[in-house]
């Protein structure tokens, strides 16, 4: 069935126009749409994603490229109305981006894998990532293959400023005693540092997470990072802290104050 | 930033809390971890209103911080159990009867006891504004009223329950053992029921700071020569100096001051220099408290109190005392009922329940005071 979309575009003061109609009657951007494998409904989506009395062509070639690094339709048209900026990339930049994900290692699969959780891998310049990725290996002294498990298992890490990845790295390794392995699969990328940071110093004042030894071990008693980073509130309080929401809501409280008055001191040290 | 070198050395606050890891998380089990963040986490103050103040304008400011009086929230509770005790046994309808559900499985002494102790708490002076639970506010620095006097004396709100329990009653004659820098000695003159203080600390510099206070908080008349004495001598003397004298006496002996000991590096006890004077600090309380036992007259009671949880500290040197005062000066003493406290206050503190005697405030975040252990005594004999 033709969708009452579709058949708008027939009018004559449809803003195609009529060169754009096929053979079919059908216009050209849908049909190819169509002919890629997306159906009526996902077409029709992708075009009204278009820019209002922007050129439909960018869009479909978007689309195609984005169906060329692989990946299906669903995540296409999924990633395409999530990411405004993704809409207004060229297709040459998408094209370099994946290439360059992949230089770093990042598998035909795994690639598009990450890409759907996390589109701005497209829509950031290569350069962004690549300075991520430095900053991995040579602050953050992850090897190459650890990178590219970091590109797997949370690719937002590599849309980071590499001042926020090196001082979270700093956080986790020095002051809770993570190890390189853990950090990669233990969600630090996926939650933001303060958050990581609360949780850690409630958990260390309670007595139930204590601070690495000499070497930098951390004790085997000590929760897995991943408890203390990547469960719910609620979970989180059950299974590892051990106390009260009321006590946690009242620390979240306390401890913003305690930074918020840290920083200024510092401010007023170094008097700026 | 670099967070590894951000790690302090092995600090006395440090060699404080592995200390307490040890022995309170076998004092206090699973309840150890939430007492331990709170101790390491800002405390809450009370504003103590300063009753000689003008003291109107005190109590709207401080009520549009949106803080609250915590005694006459205790006093509200006080009296909504007793009416409703009162319409329970409508039969006897005397106004002082103490609800049952306050008074628990006792027998009449201690009923007679907690029905005298929650009726002069229905009519105490003292007003203490804190913040409600969860609230973290602060209270800003007090300033002069019209007089030059300053409205308020910031101050953990539980050290007030010491004073509270001392129960002062008008014409009463007080002695303050250790008494420096002066918040609970402040309080004592709130109460407005005191007809002589004399108030003590071995320490001068203390003593002059416990002066200060006095000064910025107390009009001249009201410490007058006849009606407040400030001495610094060794508070273990008492017992020889003025046997059987006063009506009141507090003994608010130096502890390990868990809260500080967490917290500052200066002044520590668990300075390793100082381990002897703090293992012998058990000694020393007793000795305060003994001697606060026979300063007091026979029918007067004494408040023992410390702001540490070690039960070494606290219920063992109540004990010991006991048997010492009657083992060596036959001063016979019988610890006072007072978990009608847990009740009344307990929106404002979190009670410890099982102290063999007397009542412990423990630190909770959403009511981060304490820690305050408070027991009264009856000299008998
Ligand atoms: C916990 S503080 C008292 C706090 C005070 N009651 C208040 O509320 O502000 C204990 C005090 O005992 C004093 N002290 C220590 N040894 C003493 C002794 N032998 N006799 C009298 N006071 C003593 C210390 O100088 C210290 O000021």
């Amino acid at each position: 069935m033709v969708s009452l979309f579709l058949r708008r575009c027939f009018m004559p003061s449809s803003i195609l126009g009529s060169r754009h109609l096929s053979l079919s009657g059908l216009p050209v951007a849908a049909q190819e749409l169509l002919d890629v494998g997306f159906n009526e409904e996902q077409a029709e989506r992708i075009l009204a994603l278009k820019p209002r009395g922007g050129d439909p062509r960018h869009i479909v070639s978007c689309t195609k490229e984005l169906l060329l690094i692989g990946l299906t339709p669903q995540a296409t048209l999924k990633m395409l109305e999530e990411s405004k900026e993704l809409r207004k990339t060229t297709v040459k930049e998408l094209r370099d981006r994946a290439d360059n994900l992949r230089s770093l290692g990042l598998g035909e699969g795994s690639l598009q894998r990450s890409l759907t959780r996390c589109p701005a891998l497209l829509s950031l310049p290569r350069s962004y990532v690549l300075a991520a990725a430095k900053c991995l290996r040579q602050q953050c002294r992850f090897t190459a293959q650890q990178v590219c498990d970091i590109l797997r298992f949370s690719p937002e890490a590599l849309t980071y400023d590499p001042g926020y990845l090196e001082e979270a790295f700093q956080y986790v390794y020095f002051r809770m005693g993570a190890n390189h392995k853990d950090i990669i699969t233990c969600g630090l990328f996926q939650t933001s540092l303060d958050e990581v940071r609360v949780r850690h110093q409630f958990l260390e004042r309670l007595g139930r997470f204590l601070p690495p030894d000499k070497k930098g071990v951390s004790p085997t008693s000590n929760p897995k990072l991943k408890e203390v980073m990547a469960l719910s509130d609620s979970d989180f309080l059950a299974r590892v802290a051990r106390v009260s929401p009321e006590e946690l809501h009242t620390f979240r409280k306390i401890f913003a104050r305690e930074e918020l008055e840290a920083g200024e001191n510092k401010d007023s040290e170094t008097g700026m | 930033k670099k967070w590894a070198t951000t790690l302090p050395k092995i600090p006395c606050s440090r060699l404080a809390l592995q200390y307490f890891d040890i022995n309170y998380s076998m004092q206090f089990g699973d309840l150890w971890p939430s007492i331990r963040i709170s101790l390491l986490t800002e405390q809450k103050y009370g504003a103590l209103v300063n009753n000689f103040s003008h003291k109107e304008t005190v109590l709207n400011n401080l009520s549009a911080l949106k803080a609250k009086d915590f005694i006459s929230e205790a006093q509200s509770v006080i009296s909504l159990l007793q009416t409703q005790n009162n319409v329970d046994t409508s039969e006897k309808m005397v106004f002082t009867e103490v609800p049952l559900n306050l008074v628990g499985e006792k027998n009449d002494a201690e009923q007679t006891q907690a029905t005298n102790l929650l009726s002069s708490l229905s009519n105490s002076k003292l007003t203490c504004f804190t913040f409600s639970r969860g609230d973290i506010s602060r209270f800003p620095q007090s300033r002069s009223d019209c007089f030059g006097l300053l409205e308020y004396y910031l101050m953990d709100a539980a050290s007030l329950l010491p004073v509270l329990a001392l129960d002062i009653q008008h014409g009463h004659s007080v002695l303050d053992l250790c008494a420096a820098p002066g918040g609970k000695t402040l309080a004592l003159l709130q109460t407005e029921n005191c007809q002589y203080l004399a108030a003590n600390d071995l320490s001068t510099s203390r003593s002059s700071r416990l002066h200060r206070v006095l000064h910025s908080y107390v009009p001249r008349d009201q410490r007058a020569e006849h009606k407040v004495r400030i001495t610094s001598w060794d508070g273990r003397l008492w017992g020889d100096l003025e046997a059987s004298t006063y009506d009141r006496v507090l003994v608010d002996v130096p502890c390990t001051t868990d809260r500080h000991s967490l917290l500052e590096e200066e002044n520590n006890i668990f300075h390793r220099i100082r381990t002897k004077q703090r293992q012998m600090l058990p000694l020393l309380q007793t000795e305060l408290l003994v001697s606060g036992l026979r300063a007091v007259r026979p029918g007067g009671e004494v408040v023992y109190s410390t702001c540490s949880l070690s039960q070494l500290q606290n219920e063992c040197v109540v004990q010991r005392a006991i048997e010492l005062a009657a083992t060596d000066h036959g001063v016979l003493v019988k610890p006072q009922d007072l978990s009608c406290f847990r009740e009344v206050f307990k929106n404002t503190f979190n009670f410890f329940q099982d102290c063999r005697v007397g009542e412990l405030v423990v630190p909770h975040l959403t009511a981060n005071f304490g820690p305050m252990f408070f027991c009264k005594l009856l000299r008998i004999k």
